[in-house]
């Protein structure tokens, strides 16, 4: 794919588009993709690399020095710090991202109409539905088939019978996946479809340009209207992008927020009502060979807790970070890895009612979150069914890797205890986050919303917000086809 | 801002302790580590280059108090010892530095291709249900949108 690469714009550097967009994972790839076939001229700024995929590395440190912002070390304060994992390259978190593929829940439509009903009109549930169908016939999304699954994915599907609870493999965004389990490392074959391989090659064969290295600084605003972007390259050059018809923000949950704060444009809501799906892990040891590194990397889940706000999926990624998920130090960590074919880890995704604040610092954008004890509650119960889940599936062990409790349980009913006798401290739980909401919220109010239903941004001309910052809520499931969805339509009402 | 001689040898002792050789693998002592140092200083953000400091600084001197000397100056049995009742500690910062310890240490082990190699080895009676292909790429030629 051609890109204009910023480590090679050393001089400053001004050009006239139609459209400019920041940010070119899902949401911005989407708007791309679909305004660049309507015929406008469009520009991607991006501040990550443009990664080939022969160049993914495989060592987990290096895909996330090369593929991830700030090393995956954004941490987000509060009563569980956790690190905030994103992506940051052309494409976005898409190509670090597990290509789980999920339609948006319609009971959480159903929940933004409720508290506005003018989303109803805004975001028809049919117009949504018929999108998801165009994406996933763009991106080929299929279940996991068996024979590329890798006994990890399919040992979820065994542990989740046993207890009764509904379970499927996962529909992913791949073509020719061969279960080399390095999605998070970005796949190295070009297997998974994501925005690098799929809707930017076509925005940009119909014509539009993608400006990789190079990261927008302000959105420029005249007399209430978007005039464009400023940027800076890698190599250190100004780089001025100007729009006649919209400025489209898709930089993220975390940092659409602060680049408007940073533009002076920080007043309402903006940062403020952060959501995600805090997600927790358990390991396990297995009698059976059921390596991280072999398989779909992310290819079984289990559906049947879906209403309670929680979802299990099987995890598979690099032995490096697998090392970091066992419980174990020293000694005792150098013999795991001695059996790391036998070591799984599954984990729990977390729908929290939790709301957080984005704020843009000198070093970037800060996050501060806290979970709810209603929150705490689910994480708990998450813990005590992943646990119930490996062991019913077959671990010899499982290390629920919470401080305070049994380090090691072999025993089903030990670990249906956990609900009760777990902590309620938050601390006492290691988690991450990777699907994140809500910081620029769509909503018909001015003083409730940053943007309208209809994306544009309240009280200025022509700029627009397309990512997921503008979801009213979070949504319990995997996000990337929501936000391509909402992006498509987004990028519709501009061309309109 | 780059580390000093002393801290170089602590944080050294720390990490050979966290992973040390076993079962015919290498300990992080005996791995090449250059290239891992230079890329961190690349890419690590201050959080986490200030999270490993802290962590050797602390690791190092609190063994004073609760093991008797610093910590490069244990025994490879009292520095397991107190790399474990540090991770198991009462107090959340101290487990998070431990844990930075850790997180840095397998990410330097496991940069290593022989250690990779060794770790990921084909595992004895290997799933029977896993076709994964590794060894031929498939044809990508219908991959039009
Ligand atoms: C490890 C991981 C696994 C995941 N797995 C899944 C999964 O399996 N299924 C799923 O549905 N979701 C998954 N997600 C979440 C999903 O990938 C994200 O929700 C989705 O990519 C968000 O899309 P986005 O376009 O809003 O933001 P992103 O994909 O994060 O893209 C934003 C882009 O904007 C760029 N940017 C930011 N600021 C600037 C600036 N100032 N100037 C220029 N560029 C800028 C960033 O570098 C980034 O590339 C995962 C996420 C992670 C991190
Ligand atoms: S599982 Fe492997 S082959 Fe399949 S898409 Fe992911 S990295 Fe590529």
């Amino acid at each position: 794919m051609n890109v204009t690469d910023g480590r090679a714009i050393t001089q400053p550097h001004e050009q006239a588009f139609d459209v400019v967009i920041v940010g070119s994972g899902p949401a911005g790839a989407a708007v791309a993709r679909q305004l660049a076939r309507a015929g406008a001229k469009v520009a991607v700024v991006e501040e990550g690399p443009y990664v080939e995929p022969a160049a993914c590395p495989e060592s987990g440190f290096q895909a996330m020095a090369k593929l991830y912002r700030d090393l995956g070390g954004v941490l987000a304060m509060g009563n569980a710090p956790m690190p905030v994992l994103q992506g940051r390259a052309v494409g976005g978190s898409s190509v670090i991202n597990g290509a789980i593929s999920w339609r948006m829940p319609r009971d959480v439509h159903a929940e933004w109409v409720a508290k506005d009903p003018p989303l109803a009109d805004a975001l028809p549930w049919e117009t949504i539905e018929a999108t998801l169908d165009d994406i996933e016939r763009d991106l080929n999304i299929a279940p996991t088939p068996p024979d590329i699954a890798g006994r990890r994915n399919l040992l979820m599907g065994e542990g989740a019978d046993t207890l009764g609870l509904e379970h499927r493999p996962i529909s992913r965004n791949v073509r020719g996946c061969r279960g080399l389990s390095r999605c998070l490392q970005g796949c190295p074959e070009g297997h998974k479809l994501s925005m690098d391989q799929s809707y930017l090659p076509d925005a940009v064969e119909h014509g539009a340009v993608i400006f990789s290295s190079t990261t927008a600084r302000r959105v420029e605003v005249e007399d209430g209207t978007a005039q464009g972007i400023e940027a800076i390259s890698a190599a250190g050059a100004k780089v001025r992008l100007t729009a006649t018809r919209a400025v489209v923000l898709a930089a993220s949950a975390v940092q659409t927020p602060a680049l408007l704060i940073k533009s002076g444009l920080g007043h309402g809501p903006v940062g403020r009502h952060f959501q995600c799906h805090p997600g927790v892990s358990m390991a396990g040891r297995f009698r059976e060979p059921a390596p991280v590194w072999i398989g779909a990397t992310q290819g079984h889940e289990v559906i049947g807790l879906r209403h309670e706000g929680l979802k299990f999926e099987v995890l598979g990624y690099d032995v490096s970070i697998l090392g970091t998920r066992l419980k174990t130090v020293g000694r005792e960590l150098a013999r795991d890895f001695g059996d790391a074919a036998r070591w799984v880890n599954w984990g729990a995704a977390i729908r929290a009612q939790g709301e957080g604040i984005v704020k843009a610092g000198r070093r970037g954008a800060s996050v501060r979150f806290s979970l709810t004890p209603d929150d705490l509650s689910k994480v708990r119960r998450g813990v005590r069914v992943l646990g119930e889940l490996m062991l019913a599936a077959g671990a010899e062990l499982v290390t629920p890797g919470v401080y305070g409790w049994h380090e090691k349980v072999t025993d089903r009913s030990v670990m249906a205890r956990f609900e009760e006798e777990g902590p309620l401290d938050g601390k006492a739980y290691t988690m991450a986050m990777t699907h994140l909401f809500g910081t620029c919220r769509m909503s018909s109010q001015p003083g409730q919303g940053v943007v309208r239903p209809d994306f544009r941004h309240h009280t200025v001309d022509r700029l627009y917000v397309a990512d997921s910052s503008v979801f009213p809520s979070n949504l319990g499931v995997n996000p990337q086809s929501t936000i391509l969805a909402l992006a498509t339509m987004c990028a519709r009402r501009i061309a309109a | 801002m780059s580390w000093t001689s002393f801290e170089r040898r602590w944080r050294d002792a720390l990490l050979a302790a966290m992973i040390p050789a076993e079962g015919g693998r290498p300990g992080i002592s005996e791995v090449e580590q250059g290239a891992f140092w230079e890329l961190y200083r690349e890419a690590a953000p201050p959080v986490l280059r200030l999270g490993l400091r802290a962590s050797v600084w602390a690791l190092t001197w609190s063994a004073v108090p609760l093991a008797g000397r610093p910590f490069h100056r244990l025994s490879p049995e009292k520095k397991d010892r107190f790399l474990n009742r540090r991770a198991a500690s009462r107090l959340y910062l101290v487990r998070q530095l431990v844990m930075t310890l850790k997180l840095v240490g397998c990410f330097l082990w496991l940069s290593d291709d022989d250690v990779r190699a060794r770790v990921m080895k084909p595992a004895p009676n290997a799933d029977k249900t896993d076709k994964t292909d590794r060894t031929d790429p498939t044809d990508r030629s219908d991959r039009t949108l």
